[in-house]
């Protein structure tokens, strides 16, 4: 028994009974607190989803990983977040901290679910094939996300919410600009 | 009722407001029959969305126009594990706290969604002991439930994991409805759910509300001072007793003053003949004293006896009813959206531009990163198909030549063509025109630092599914008319019940299991494929070392199989049913007959002929295994694949021919008898005799799991060295007893080689016995034992009159010598005949018969990527990381288990076979060591099915090394350089391996037919213990069907 408690202690157990086993980083929704915490924080009611116009919000399924498992997250490349705050204002738990409106000068204060990343070697843009469609797309085009000579997208970083419009949007496959979760310690 | 009913429409509600409101959700809501509904119900209603979203959220957390509420759960959950209050949380959970504290358990009795399930689950259950079903009635103790949730609070410290959302039963119903209306797919919590009511169903009533819910302890320790109590009128109260049968927390309500247990459900109330019981708000302790002490006896006691059968009967109409509502509600829990709509990238700047589903998969092999897309081009069947490498330590694109090649399920990858991927923003990409829908897989293959890389994808085209589903509709109607024939002969009420029960499950589970496949669920778990545990869509490339990834039957012919499994069980038990007759004697055909083998085996040198050039070879591999190449070397392949996997071939047609031929026999008798052969008069040996303690094969049985052990743990099938050590083991094993020990003991008790086969050889058709067992009885020196100056003693110690199975003869043909009277015949005879006649089954040979089942299935699990391949995903991985153990522990734990497991299965179903039969006399032992030889066929022939795979497909190796045995680049034959593809194609040997797991499996059925016949005198209940063995061995079977469906790992790295 002693022996067991150390060995729970000592956080072994921790790194690998609960998120050592297939760790994956997901993207979660809009003003989702620090991935440790909202682990702890989240209740899986699913009201996010209920709520959620847009049917991106999926839920984790995967009976190795109880912790994550039945928590909410977006696959940008599948569908991305149109950035509504709805589910901000349903969740019960503080999981997701609300935001007020949907203003964009409200969102760009309070959202950070990831930060864009361009990959440059296979990018049209910066191949010599003119693009630019991730600029169009972006819900802060010239704020969050600017264009170049020849349309290349620059991520601003500290801008970027990360709602995966751009990821959507890329016509590269595989698509050459990613939203990369934040996860703040 | 009234609540899941609510959470349902709460959900569609909310996805129709959702849809309403997004744009293009008029199509799904076209699509959908309850969408379609509600739209036209409130589609046109001015404040729409005021009204159908005042109710949001389920039983979990909910919100009521502007309340919010929340299980208090949830709240002290959060509480623990943050260590912080959120207070929106917590204001949401006061309500309930609140009503908890006064009006007691109500969320229990009256919101729970789970508490009705269980309520008819508990009334099912009282159906079918009705009918007659052996039930099992365990209890835990109530205050378990405090240990449940003190025990997830204190997960929650340690680990900051909310325990409970996994485990909670009105959280997972109501997340299961939603996913199930939403996303039209289910989660983990379907199976708990599932595996909860089942276990309540048949072994323990009520077990999750009165014993381990946390929720239910959380409120029992909240209404502890409530003030809303069932009181009982104890001055009109019968004591007939009918309230307390009725609780389901057995709380005795007629006592009065009822514990903070109660849930208020009202059972009592409603079932009270009398109406003593009512609802009160006082909680008078003074009332209820005087109450007891004006108790008046109750005038009789005829209320007590006719309560007890017969719960009252006003219930169970209004069962039939709610059943009725309930199913209906069910019914339109259909998904309300068809398919998950899976990637929509945009290719215009406009939202509703037409778009083109694409798919990524992504991978780290080394240093580089892979990722796989494709996209489908709309409704045509032309696909663009993209490989993107980047070096995840550099940063760079790879820039070299990479060939990639399709191939479907069916086609064989060696037939097929590869071309050059071409380069475009450093992407590599191939256009590809598929025929038909189904599984393809892509091999891309690339060179990067002298390293040559083989990486597998898996794309499925269109719809996966059978196209003959048609064929399953009569297939139905024919078994069911099978089972309604069998029913028909059923006498007795309970087996008749029993066969109802099974009869409707198999016809009806067959075409269930591929309507779901079809539907592109998991037909075992139910979730949506590909799952995450990679059982059915088979996991691709390993990473690590490169093995040859044969893929395993496809799912038709698996599912087929199994269906086949079915259909023989049902018709083989019609037809034994039909014909009952002992099993007699049977025909016979003596070899010996022909005269010229009589004088060869005659001859003393007869065995040695045989077993001469067995040991040469046996001395070569020896040879080329200690001093030959490492890698290209001919021992292994002749060692494990020949030999090893040709030996279950030998055995089932010739018998225990490899000990007539062993070289360590050989060897052995050249150190006993000091003479390769004829007759020894003085062996050279101490002559003791073998201890009595290990008359048994349990040595054998210890070697064979240590053998398997050390070959799989050590891979030694891979290895000269290892295999040319074990071989020389096994001389040491052999010769060192054959010097102590009289005559061939080791070969009788201990060699694992000989009991394997000397218990499969119970099944071959090749026999020694006595031509004429008069004339035996009448010879006094009984010289087959004895031995005289032609042959020597019997070296394992039989007397032929007395041999009655093929286990402990070696076929060494000594006696056909010794005999005096020339009376030792050797029999062809049918297959199976010793375990059709056997009389009594020996403890050893059962447990080894069900460790060969064992170890047999773990042996082909092993090989197959859920067991062990370079993603975490496989149980060695997960092993290694759960239990921070190096892999050879995995290993090992991962062994016991599956083999435990398994064995404790057979056990368990020897239980339920015993509690079926329902005969005292015969105790679950010999159940256990009877059936143990049923189940044997099923070992043999799963055993068969296996090696054929290895020796059809790894066979062809032994030819080019054939001329370069030693690999030291000699080209004897001129085969050195030949590449061969396998000896059958894989569609061949698929087909053979479901046809080798239905013979086994018939053979199994009719042995145990024989088996109850011989346990029970009564035929019935031989009959009912057959139903359930009948039911595992289609499980094993099914298993072994499983493992083969499974992709396999073939030791190619050997060439």
């Amino acid at each position: 028994m002693a022996l067991g408690a150390i060995y729970l202690w000592e956080g072994k157990a921790r790194a690998g009974l609960l998120s050592g086993v297939r760790h994956k980083d997901y993207l979660r929704p809009p003003g989702a607190l620090p991935e440790e915490k909202f682990l702890a924080t989240c209740i899986n009611c699913h009201r996010c989803g209920q709520a959620c116009p847009n049917d991106c919000i999926k839920y984790v399924n995967d009976p190795f990983n109880l912790v994550a498992h039945d928590t909410p997250y977006i696959v940008p490349r599948e569908k991305a977040c149109i950035l509504c705050m709805k589910c901000t204002q349903v969740c019960p738990s503080g999981a997701l901290q609300p935001v007020a409106d949907e203003e964009g000068e409200t969102i760009l204060k309070h959202v950070k679910m990831g930060t864009a990343v361009v990959d440059t070697n296979i990018c049209n843009s910066y191949n010599g094939y003119t693009c630019g469609v991730c600029v169009r797309a972006c819900p802060f085009s010239g704020v969050a996300l600017k264009a170049e000579t020849w349309e290349r997208p620059v991520v601003m970083e500290d801008k970027c919410v990360g709602c995966g419009l751009c990821e959507q949007s890329c016509i590269h496959y595989p698509q050459a600009i990613r939203v990369v979760p934040i996860r703040k310690a | 009722m009234t609540i899941l009913a609510g959470i349902i429409l709460t959900v569609y509600f909310h996805y129709y407001e959702n849809q309403k409101v997004k744009y293009g959700g008029e199509a799904v809501i076209r699509d959908s029959v309850v969408l379609r509904a509600i739209d036209k119900a409130v589609g046109r209603i001015e404040n729409r969305t005021q009204l159908i979203t005042f109710f949001k959220g389920d039983v979990w957390t909910a919100q009521i126009g502007q309340w919010k509420l929340t299980d208090p759960l949830a709240f002290f959950g959060n509480l623990i594990r943050t260590k912080e209050i959120y207070w929106p949380l917590f204001f949401s959970a006061l309500i309930p706290i609140a009503a908890t504290v006064i009006l007691g358990k109500i969320f229990c009795g009256w919101i729970c969604p789970m508490g009705l399930l269980f309520e008819w689950n508990s009334r099912l259950r009282r159906f079918l002991k009705k009918a007659g079903l052996p039930l099992f009635d365990f209890k835990l103790p109530a205050s378990v439930k405090f240990f449940v949730l003190g025990g997830g609070l204190l997960t929650g410290l340690i680990f900051g994991a909310h325990y409970f959302l996994i485990i909670y039963p009105p959280k997972l119903i109501s997340g299961e409805i939603y996913l199930s209306i939403t996303r039209s797919t289910l989660s983990y919590g379907a199976i708990f759910l599932f595996t909860l009511l089942a276990v309540e169903l048949v072994l323990a009533p009520r077990l999750w509300c009165r014993s381990l819910c946390p929720g239910g302890a959380l409120y029992t320790l909240l209404s502890r001072f409530r003030f809303l109590r069932i009181q009982n009128d104890r001055r009109r109260c019968t004591d007939c007793g009918i309230c307390d049968r009725a609780c389901p927390y057995e709380i005795q309500p007629s006592k009065g003053n009822l514990s903070s247990e109660c849930d208020h459900c009202g059972v009592c109330i409603d079932k009270c003949p009398v109406n003593t019981l009512f609802f009160s708000v006082i909680n008078d302790r003074e009332i209820y004293q005087r109450v007891v002490q004006q108790r008046i006896p109750p005038p009789s006691k005829r209320g007590r006896e006719g309560g007890g059968e017969n719960p009252l009967p006003r219930w169970e109409g209004k069962f039939w009813k709610q059943m009725v509502i309930f199913l209906g509600v069910f019914l339109i829990t259909t998904s309300a959206h068809a398919h998950h709509i899976r990637g929509l990238p945009h290719y215009g700047y406009s939202k509703n531009y037409p778009q083109v589903p694409t798919y990524e998969e992504s991978r780290v092999v080394d240093d580089w990163g892979i990722s796989f897309s494709y996209i489908k081009i709309f409704e045509t069947k032309n696909c663009d198909l993209a490989i993107y490498l980047k070096n995840t330590k550099t940063g760079k694109p790879f820039d070299g030549v990479m060939s990639f090649k399709v191939f479907g399920e069916h086609e064989d990858p060696h037939d097929v063509h590869a071309y050059d991927a071409h380069r475009h923003t450093n992407t590599y990409r191939v256009g590809w025109v598929y025929e038909k829908d189904g599984i393809y897989t892509l091999r891309i293959t690339f060179n990067d630092g002298g390293k040559t890389y083989m990486e597998d994808f898996r794309m499925q085209m269109g719809n996966v599914g059978f196209n003959k589903l048609w064929l399953i509709l009569p297939a139905s109607v024919v078994l069911m008319l099978v089972f309604l024939n069998v029913i028909k002969r059923l006498r007795g009420k309970s087996v008749k019940t029993a066969a109802v029960v099974l009869a409707l499950i198999y016809t009806f589970a067959a075409p269930a299991l591929v309507f779901a496949a079809e539907k592109g669920f998991c037909p075992i778990c139910g979730m949506k494929m590909p799952c995450p545990m990679k059982c059915i869509a088979a996991v691709t490339g390993s990473g690590g070392e490169k093995m040859m990834l044969m893929s395993g039957m496809p799912a038709r012919l698996f599912f087929t199989g199994i269906a086949l499994v079915l259909i023989v069980s049902f018709i083989a038990v019609e037809i034994l049913i039909r014909g009952s007759k002992q099993p007699g004697d049977y025909a016979k055909f003596n070899l010996l007959e022909m005269r010229w083998l009589n004088a060869l085996v005659k001859k003393p040198y007869f065995k040695f002929l045989f077993q001469f050039p067995v040991f040469l070879v046996f001395c070569f591999i020896i040879y080329a295994g200690l001093f030959g190449h490492g890698i290209i070397n001919i021992a292994p392949i002749l060692t494990w694949t020949i030999w090893w996997a040709g030996l279950v071939f030998l055995i089932l047609f010739f018998g225990k021919a490899w000990c007539f031929v062993c070289p360590w026999d050989f060897m052995a008798t050249l150190f006993q008898h000091l003479k390769p052969f004829g007759v020894s008069n003085a062996p050279f040996t101490l002559g003791l005799k073998w201890p009595p303690w290990l008359k048994n094969i349990y040595l054998a049985i210890g070697l064979f799991i240590l053998l398997t052990w050390f070959e799989l743990g050590f891979k030694v099938t891979a290895s000269p060295r290892s295999t040319a050590f074990l071989g020389i083991l096994m001389v040491c094993l052999s010769i060192v007893p054959a010097l102590i020990f009289e005559k061939r003991s080791f070969c009788k008790y201990g060699c694992l080689v000989g009991r394997i086969s000397g218990l499969y050889a119970m099944f071959a058709p090749i026999e020694v016995r006595s031509k004429d067992l008069s004339v035996c009885t009448a010879c006094r020196t009984k010289d087959c034992f004895a031995g005289n100056d032609r042959g020597n003693p019997c070296p394992t110690s039989l007397v032929i009159p007395q041999i009655r199975e093929n286990t402990y003869c070696i076929l060494c043909t000594e006696c056909v010598r010794s005999c005096p009277h020339d009376n030792v015949a050797v029999n062809i005879r049918p297959f199976a005949a010793d375990l059709r006649r056997f009389k009594t089954a020996r403890p050893d040979e059962a447990w080894l018969a069900v460790i060969l089942l064992a170890l047999t299935s773990f042996h082909g699990l092993t090989m197959t990527p859920l067991w062990d391949s370079a993603a975490q995903t496989s149980v060695l991985g997960l092993l290694q990381s759960t239990l921070s153990v190096g892999r050879l522990s995995a290993f090992t734990i991962g062994m016991i288990l599956v083999n435990g497991l398994l064995a404790l299965l057979y056990y368990g179903i020897s239980i339920i076979t015993q509690r079926f039969a329902g005969d005292a006399d015969v105790p679950t032992k010999k159940i256990f060591l009877y059936y143990a030889y049923s189940i044997l066929p099923i070992a043999l022939f799963y055993h068969l099915a296996h090696n054929g795979m290895h020796f059809f497909m790894e066979g062809q190796m032994v030819v080019p090394l054939l001329s370069d045995p030693l690999g030291r680049g000699a080209n004897f034959f001129g085969t050195a350089a030949w590449q061969m593809g396998p000896i059958l194609s894989s569609q061949s040997i698929w087909h053979l391996q479901v046809g080798l797991v239905l013979t086994g499996h018939i053979f199994g059925i009719i042995i145990a037919h024989h088996v109850s016949r011989r346990l029970f005198a009564d035929d019935r209940k031989a009959l009912r213990s057959l139903l359930p063995m009948l039911a595992g061995m289609i499980f094993f079977s099914c298993v072994s069907l499983w493992i083969m469906h499974l992709d396999m790992n073939m030791r190619s790295s050997l060439m």
